[in-house]
């Protein structure tokens, strides 16, 4: 069974950081409430494949 | 539009996007630590690793690079398979060779493990031990960092068999993702593990 997880997580960054979490590198873990409330971790989806996409919308 | 009440917005976000994909909010300190704008996109393998991550520069709109990214996750989904089914013939032969010792009745010691099952499994799985002598003992479930998901039991028990169900969820009674965990029982000073495969 082939499963992918899509998480978007809603962003509003006007400039970009010194970058981190390149490829090859370990994701660092982050939590964030979720629009249907509760709080969801990246951790929570070890074990499988995950994709995401950082948008804005306004 | 943000006007109106903030959760106003966000229903009319789902409703206009048809969203059903998870949805998390104000995440812009992660941009920052990712060091990602909007209009990124990230591919993270099972084993937590970033195998894609939309490169700087470029257009916001113009960043959505599909073949790299369907690339980027077909082989970390051939690699995730692969893992799944190579755990899962070890699991066998491990499974195999634990009923050829029971056969032989071969069990010293404290408590010996009998088996878990099923193994691999999906919702639940039925671990089943043997005890020589009453004792106090605690079976708990690791997963492959080490890291302690679940607390089955921990006290006193009577000899003989035992069998105890994990129903793949944490001690925060969260599911745990798809892997390999470590049933792990200890009695004094011996502690026996027994190999688990969760595919979802």
């Amino acid at each position: 069974m082939r499963v992918l997880n899509v998480v978007l997580v809603s962003a509003f960054v006007s400039t970009l950081a010194s970058a981190q979490s390149r490829v090859g590198d370990e994701a660092a873990d982050f939590t964030l409430q979720s629009l249907e409330g509760g709080e969801v971790s990246l951790s929570n989806f070890r074990g499988q494949v995950v994709l995401l996409n950082f948008f804005g919308y306004g | 539009m943000w006007d109106g009440r903030d959760d106003q917005v966000r229903v009319r976000f789902k409703e206009n996007t048809a969203t059903t994909y998870t949805l998390l909010l104000e995440g812009s300190h992660v941009g920052q630590e990712y060091g990602l704008d909007r209009d990124y996109y990230v591919v993270i393998d099972h084993r937590g690793i970033v195998r894609y991550r939309t490169p700087d520069g470029g257009s916001l709109g113009s960043r959505f690079d599909e073949a790299s990214i369907r690339t980027a996750i077909e082989t970390a989904l051939d690699e995730l398979a692969l893992e799944a089914a190579e755990a899962a013939e070890a699991a066998e032969e491990e499974q195999g060779e634990i009923t050829a010792v029971l056969g032989e009745q071969v069990l010293p010691g404290t408590f010996a493990w009998i088996i878990n099952y099923p193994n691999p499994f999906n919702a639940s799985t039925a671990i089943h031990f043997n005890l020589a002598r009453a004792r106090s003992v605690s079976l708990d479930v690791y997963d492959v960092q080490g890291q302690l998901v679940r607390r089955l039991w921990m006290g006193d028990l009577a000899a003989g068999e035992h069998r105890m169900r994990w129903d793949g969820r944490d001690d925060t009674g969260y599911p745990v993702a798809t892997g390999i965990y470590l049933g792990r029982l200890e009695a004094g000073t011996e502690t026996q593990l027994q190999k688990m495969l969760l595919l979802r």
